[in-house]
């Protein structure tokens, strides 16, 4: 037994200044069928059987309903919008995760974009600034499950070097382009780290060991000040002595 | 010329960034099958649950909690006139040919795979008409009953359908998953295929290379240290 469905838009379109668009369209088994025309005030076949079916709906009466109706549903619609404008037009900021992958002869690059709202994105592909078209594919745009969006874009590296290769993403979140280069890896940003952190300790031990040896110094300097000091306590019996003599 | 006028549609969408769209979509099948929905942009944010008689929102937590009109009234009455409609279109149909749109998927795993950690991979099924498709899971070439689950289907702006599958699993080293899709436009069962090659970090050259820097440094401080008292003896 064939099974079929049947299924009716209803659509507002707003801006910040208020209603852009409306329209009405109906759909038969997943194709357009036929649609209300506002501003024509006609009904619109899409296809053979659809036409059919506007021809008997070409009356005033059916249109005004209709327009009466998208009225009513889009003034509805106009105060939701307004209310929740500010909330439905919260943005979220992607993640990027550049990485390469496949064995010899089969290396592709992967750029990971994860955790965007809206959906709306743009991700390309350069190297030293010229956009690169062939070997791209895309898993196309995928939800996640805390409502973001997320989006994988392979390029295939054939004879082309990874070096220099950048995934540029452009999306109403960000100012500008966010740009990834390939080689700017997490791991190899904790492997500087810690060649960092050891650059660090190492450079410690030296400050440590050079203040050691100047404490060392100190103390012998202290030495000659006693020295200074017991050959002035002889100068001073010298002259005594010469004292009593004259006296006599 | 629909196609022409489609890729206008998606530029004026595109460039107007502050342009919203609002869209209720009614449905109905043959098999008493009926969808009601809500959406903003490419955003579905409630639906109606005919069984339960109510309205589910579905907006991401996120963004907040928007205020919806009551969406059952008007949902029960979108059905009444949507059967009346199919019964006319069925006749008019009736020598149309039946109309198939194959299948499009994609396998990805829920979060980054971590080795022995609990995820879930999951299937998206979309761009396809009619209703049902039919998702199987294998693991290492082996199916898998267990685990997996497949959710309500969901409207395309075109008209078609997706829907999702997801499996739950821990990935192991060399572990090979793959979720084929059977639907009436397929000739052959569409199969997309997921290994587990997560990378581990190599960070033992990186300790090798800063432990040999420190005690580099401090062979070096200890010659300095030598160097100078000796002189100080002479």
């Amino acid at each position: 037994a064939d099974e079929h469905a049947f299924q009716q838009f209803i659509e507002c379109a707003f801006n910040s200044q208020g209603q852009v668009d409306r329209s009405w369209r109906y759909g038969y088994d997943g194709k357009d069928v036929m649609h209300v025309d506002l501003a024509t005030e006609t009904v619109v076949g899409t296809s053979e059987p659809g036409k059919r079916l506007a021809e008997e709906r070409k009356s005033t009466e059916y249109i005004r309903r209709k327009e009466e109706k998208l009225k009513i549903v889009c003034s509805a619609v106009k105060t939701v919008f307004l209310k929740s404008n500010n909330t439905l037009s919260r943005a979220a900021k992607p993640t990027v995760l550049l990485l390469s992958n496949g064995g010899q002869g089969q290396e592709y690059l992967k750029c990971v974009v994860r955790g965007f709202y809206p959906n709306v994105i743009r991700v390309r592909w350069t190297q030293k600034g010229k956009p690169i078209f062939f070997g791209v594919s895309t898993t196309g745009t995928l939800p996640h499950t805390d409502g973001t969006f997320q989006m994988t874009s392979y390029l295939s590296l054939g004879n082309m070097t990874a070096h220099g290769v950048t995934c540029e993403i452009e999306h109403l979140s960000i100012d500008g382009k966010l740009r990834k280069n390939y080689g700017d890896n997490p791991w190899i940003l904790s492997q500087i780290t810690v060649a960092v952190v050891a650059f660090i300790l190492g450079f410690v031990c030296t400050i440590a060991v050079i203040f050691v040896w100047k404490r060392h110094q100190t103390t012998k300097s202290h030495d000659d000040e006693t020295n200074g000091a017991s050959d002035e306590s002889e100068a001073s019996l010298s002259l005594n002595v010469m004292n009593i003599s004259q006296e006599t | 010329m629909e196609a022409l006028l489609r890729i206008t549609l998606i530029c004026v969408c595109v460039q107007a960034k502050d342009y919203h769209k609002y869209g209720l979509i009614g449905a109905c099948g043959d098999a008493d099958q009926e969808d009601f929905i809500v959406q903003f942009d490419d955003e579905q944010l409630a639906h109606v649950d005919f069984k339960e008689q109510k309205d589910v929102i579905t907006l991401p937590e996120f963004a907040g909690q928007a205020v919806l009109p009551p969406i059952y009234v008007d949902a029960k009455r979108a059905e009444f006139n949507c059967k009346a409609y199919l019964a006319v279109l069925r006749e008019v149909y009736a020598s149309s040919p039946e109309v198939l749109e194959p299948p499009w998927s994609s396998i990805y795993p829920k979060s980054d795979p971590q080795l022995n950690l609990k995820n879930t991979l999951i299937c998206h099924v979309t761009g396809f008409f009619p209703p049902p498709v039919r998702v199987l899971w294998t693991k290492n070439n082996v199916n898998v009953t267990d685990g997996s689950t497949i959710s309500r289907y969901y409207p395309n702006k075109d008209g078609t359908m997706n829907v999702f599958s997801r499996l739950s699993f821990i990935p192991e080293e060399g572990d090979i998953y793959s979720c084929s899709v059977e639907h009436k436009a397929l000739q052959q069962p569409q199969t997309r295929t997921w290994d587990v090659e997560v990378k581990q970090p190599s960070i033992g050259p990186s300790v090798f290379c800063g432990v040999g820097l420190a005690l580099g440094l401090l062979g070096f401080a200890t010659g300095v240290f030598f160097t100078a008292k000796g002189n100080n003896c002479n």
